[in-house]
């Protein structure tokens, strides 16, 4: 053994739990260096000292309140983290798994709520002005895409119909390049086929838009984060 | 065939005794819980006691594991024994309750009838022997709270609970050589308290 035994091996060489050939080899460095030799023998103090402690026996009426506890909430899981351990397979989770399960969900769920709310604005209300006559069914051309006005809506032309539904919003190039050329336009969604494309508000119109479907196969409740003033 | 079995691995047969009682436990056999603190009690209680050096603290957490040891119990899947088990329901159990009081006070105690836990000296020790052995235990106990938690867990339950090197590797789902280090260090961390406190 070269230099000094690690303070691991003398613990492990207290407790016999090394290999026989490491058990001599350790015993063979004992017997030739006195700074180990003297080290180890504070470790076995301490081993001493701890193996000297008393065991404690638990008070007789901790049974009863066990059992008083049992008889009180029948044993139910109590608490979020309580039921997710018991789904998990009955072990409680660790502190550390516990918290960081709880930000992971709480972040998702946030995730999941902004998600639904920027992605498809399916319940919110939308300001419009009238469209005058003489802008119905009038072209314009946008970054080489042809856009049809059909009575409130601007359609984009010659979109596939079994196109897989599509969203653009302002935070999107093409959405943010739409809105520069076009100042006036300040919401659009793709639903199906069609690009939505809906004039600046002045004198307001309300419309609902079509509600999009969530992919998710979630039905969310009727609620609007920010509902119009 | 069985019998070749049993000889080949003899933890199957505690961990099939451990399952009867899951069993009957998932029955609704209140025997079976009885049997499992009867046996386990002590064992829950001390290792309270030593990872948080208070007779009350010990007292509440191993009310609260053994409700919790109660609630899971029919999930028990038998993976490992039942004692290596409820060591890792009352461990993180401990951690988890014994972290928190660090963030808010700890919750008032039921009323116990002035009932403590009991010292359990060895009654053919002298009184002055008891007494200083008592002191010294205090002062070991008191100084073993200085540990950092993972050293502290196991240094209790390698010199403690006097559990082998692998059954605290499978407790704390670590390596085995993470359990070695673990234990040298808390001990040597204990020594230098020791010292410096004498």
């Amino acid at each position: 053994m070269s230099g000094h035994a690690t303070a691991e091996v003398l613990s492990a060489y207290i407790d016999q739990e090394l290999s026989r050939p490491q058990l001599r080899l350790v015993e063979t460095h004992i017997e030739a260096c006195e700074e180990c030799r003297e080290r180890l023998r504070g470790l076995r103090r301490v081993v001493g000292q701890l193996h000297r402690l008393e065991t404690v026996a638990p008070p007789p009426v901790l049974a009863q309140q066990v059992q008083r506890r049992i008889a009180l909430d029948g044993g139910r899981p109590k608490g979020l983290v309580e039921r997710l351990e018991r789904r998990l397979g009955g072990l409680p989770l660790e502190p550390s798994v516990a918290v960081t399960f709880a930000l992971v969900f709480s972040f998702a769920v946030i995730l999941y709520l902004f998600g639904w709310w920027v992605g498809d604005r399916g319940g919110t209300t939308v300001l419009v002005p009238p469209i005058s006559a003489e802008a119905n069914g009038s072209l314009v051309e946008v970054d080489g895409r042809l856009f049809e006005l059909e009575g409130d809506l601007w359609v984009e032309r010659g979109l596939d119909p079994q196109a897989p539904v599509r969203t653009v919003t302002v935070a999107e190039a093409e959405g943010l390049a739409l809105l520069e050329r076009y100042p006036r336009f300040v919401n659009w969604l793709v639903a199906g086929r069609s690009v939505r494309l809906v004039l600046e508000t002045g004198e307001a119109v309300q419309i609902e838009p079509p509600p999009v479907p969530d992919p998710r196969g979630w039905e969310w409740p009727d609620f609007t984060p920010f509902p119009p003033k | 065939m069985q019998a070749s079995t049993a000889t080949l691995s003899p933890p199957m047969n505690i961990v099939e005794g451990d399952m009867d009682l899951v069993q009957r436990h998932r029955y609704g056999d209140h025997g079976a819980f009885e049997e499992i603190y009867q046996r386990h009690s002590e064992m829950v209680y001390n290792l309270a006691y030593r990872l948080c050096g208070d007779l009350d603290q010990a007292a509440d957490l191993s009310q609260e594991i053994f409700l919790r040891i109660y609630r899971h119990l029919g999930r028990f899947g038998g993976r490992s024994t039942l004692k290596t088990w409820i060591y890792r329901v009352a461990l993180n159990h401990c951690r988890s309750r014994l972290g928190r009081k660090k963030w808010w006070h700890w919750p008032l105690r039921e009323e116990t009838g002035g009932e403590e836990g009991v010292e359990l000296l060895d009654p053919r020790r002298d009184p002055e022997a008891r007494a200083i052995a008592g002191d010294d235990g205090q002062r070991v106990l008191a100084a073993l709270q200085q540990v950092p938690e993972p050293f502290r867990e196991a240094v209790v339950l390698c010199d403690l609970q006097e559990l082998p090197y692998q059954e605290i590797a499978e407790i704390l789902g670590v390596r085995i050589g993470t359990v070695r280090s673990r234990i040298a260090r808390g001990r040597e961390r204990l020594k230098d308290i020791l010292e410096g406190s004498s």
